[in-house]
């Protein structure tokens, strides 16, 4: 008896180097959509050509697990800020990492954006870039982006007519290894305006931790809240990228770059 | 049917495998589609890696005696060799920081090799147990190199006749035709707009499929393609791989198989797999990567599905058909083999 226990224990010993030996992760699925902003819904479908592998995916924010729903047909998103996650299951491999996009209502028409002359390798698909409802495309190749290198950007926003603003959004890259960093700082001015008198007029501030080190290649979207009372039609956003990449970079020391792709209000 | 015969052939038998867990059974992973699925080995390999290291493993070739040669950038041993269950049972070299290219031929039934040496920025011929038989320099006779830098030869291909074609896939990207004692004949391919032009050319094979029509194919791995020239250069198709960053074309047989270093969507992050592709030129199967599908003449974009390798940099395929991946860059690990499934 102990000793076919004994070989029952090597036996499984056994089967168990043979499954480590052999149990791969699957690669994560691809989640392909025209944008992440949308006017009604967005419609977003999901890839991965592994036959015998199950695409579980979430709209809670929650990370799916083999009880959430498996994928079989294109999902349609109608609510702002709705985050999508999707992870792909298979018998005898481990689940592949999670992939996510977050999704947003286009928020008030916008007449006019004017902004700072990008850098030439990224100047985005011209002087509607930021208004065009495009983004959400997280490779800093991609023609919807907008991408500067320097102290400060500066980015004017004139709307139709004076509404309240209770929130902006700007829709940025993260992709530190090509020294893409969050902004540091965002400050919202609005233009306050009595006959003879014009003046910029502080309105709001975020502060991020854009020197913390992180690995992700993600888009993000950087809400600023503002003054929900007060009426406007026009906005000035002055954004500071970061100035100093951090120690532990390749790239230490030299200014980070900043990517945006989309600007909005609500 | 393996995993039957080997419960079947364990001493204990049924009764030992009645207490396992199903979660603990044996999972075989199997790769690719169609006919051409392979059972994976990680540890073939039975290389003592504290006598014999391995850095990038570049490229691998079967000699006649049956041996599997690999060319690895590590100069306490730039060639191990191997048989095919994975003993150990040479090694050589030390003098190619920069092995890259290993290309074997028989030269009137002697087997030769050409190593392409990055860092030296030249082909050098040997005999099988390496000594030096000839060296090839940077190909000033095209005016296209100022000095030797400029060129960093990747690969060679050598015809039935004894030319040899140099790809120049980390320098200027073209193919540069030597005859069998190494003198220039003509350059094509480099860099531009045209369909004739490569763009990052790694690697080159001679295609004798078709008997009447020998031609090259030459790697285009930035464009994710394989090109087709005739053997004086004259470019006759392209063969496209949406998403696939080919490594060097391998023929056996009616096949045509290729480490893809990496998926174009998922670029720098460990991301390849293995195309393996038929005599039409169609996509048959992906070795850790996406079911091959058409809409058209060009197939579906092509992705990794499994991370089964890192960045695999070249496929031998040995006479009894396994497969033999090397892989750059992915933790100094040694190369895998993958028995076909029949």
């Amino acid at each position: 008896m102990k000793q076919s226990g004994l070989c029952c224990g090597l036996v499984v010993f056994g089967l168990l180097c043979a499954k480590a030996q052999d149990t791969f992760q699957l690669a994560p699925p691809f989640l392909k959509y025209a944008s992440v902003f949308f006017e009604k819904k967005a419609i977003v479908s999901l890839q991965f050509a592994q036959p015998g592998t199950r695409i579980h995916y979430t709209t809670n924010g929650e990370t799916p697990g083999e009880n959430d729903p498996i994928y079989r047909r294109p999902i349609v998103i109608k609510k702002s800020a709705t985050t999508l996650k999707a992870k792909v299951f298979g018998t005898g491999f481990l689940p592949s990492e999670t992939v996510e996009a977050t999704f947003y209502k286009s928020g008030l028409a916008i007449e006019q954006v004017i902004h700072d002359q990008p850098n030439d390798r990224y100047r985005g698909t011209g002087y509607a870039t930021l208004t065009d409802g495009l983004g959400g495309i997280a490779e800093h190749g991609h023609p919807a982006w907008l991408g500067f290198q320097q102290d400060q950007v500066a980015i004017e926003v004139r709307l139709e007519k004076p509404q309240k603003i209770r929130q902006l959004l700007l829709h940025v890259l993260q992709n530190q290894g090509a020294w893409i960093f969050l902004p540091q700082r965002i400050e919202v001015f609005y233009l306050y305006q009595i006959p003879e008198t014009k003046a910029f007029v502080w309105m709001g501030t975020k502060v991020l931790d854009a020197s913390k080190m992180d690995g992700r290649v993600a888009c993000q979207a950087i809400v600023v809240p503002l003054d929900g009372e007060l009426k406007t039609d026009r906005l000035v956003v002055k954004i500071y990228p970061l100035a100093q990449i951090p120690e532990g970079h390749p790239a230490k020391g030299r200014p980070a770059w900043l990517f945006l792709d989309e600007l909005k209000l609500y | 049917m393996r995993r039957r015969n080997f419960i079947k052939n364990t001493a204990f038998g049924l009764a030992g495998a009645l207490y396992i867990p199903q979660i603990m059974a044996p999972t075989e992973t199997i790769l690719g589609h169609n006919n051409k699925r392979y059972r994976i080995n990680t540890r073939w390999s039975q290389a003592d890696v504290a006598r014999n290291p391995v850095n990038d493993c570049h490229e691998m070739v079967q000699d006649q005696k049956g041996r599997i040669l690999l060319l690895t950038n590590e100069t306490k041993n730039n060639v191990l060799i191997y048989d095919k269950n994975g003993k150990l049972l040479d090694a050589w070299g030390s003098e190619y920081p920069g092995a890259h290219g290993l290309t074997l031929f028989n030269e009137n039934g002697t087997d030769v090799l050409y190593i392409c040496d990055n860092t030296r920025h030249q082909v050098i011929k040997t005999t099988i147990d390496g000594k030096v038989l000839m060296v090839l320099d940077y190909p000033k006779e095209t005016e296209k190199y100022d000095k030797a830098e400029e060129y960093v030869p990747t690969e060679t291909a050598i015809a039935p006749n004894g030319d040899i074609y140099v790809a120049d896939g980390y320098g200027k990207d073209f193919i540069i035709q030597y005859d069998a004692q190494g003198r220039y004949i003509r350059h094509f391919g480099g860099r531009g707009d045209e369909a004739a032009h490569l763009l990052n050319a790694h690697g080159i094979c001679v295609d004798l499929r078709d008997k009447t029509n020998p031609s090259l194919i030459a790697t285009s791995r930035q464009q994710n393609a394989f090109k087709r020239y005739d053997l004086e250069g004259n470019y006759l198709e392209t063969i496209a791989l949406p998403g696939a960053w080919v490594c060097r074309p391998v023929i056996r047989g009616d096949y045509l198989y290729a480490a893809v270093l990496q998926s174009n969507s998922r670029q720098w992050t460990q991301s390849g797999f293995v195309t393996i592709l038929d005599k039409q030129n169609k996509v048959v199967s992906n070795l850790a990567g996406s079911e091959p599908t058409y809409n058209g003449a060009i197939p579906d974009e092509m992705y990794q599905t499994i991370k089964a390798f890192e960045y695999p940099h070249d496929v031998c395929v040995d006479d009894e058909e396994n497969l033999y991946v090397a892989q750059w860059n992915s933790g100094k690990t040694y190369p895998f083999k993958l028995e076909p499934v029949v």
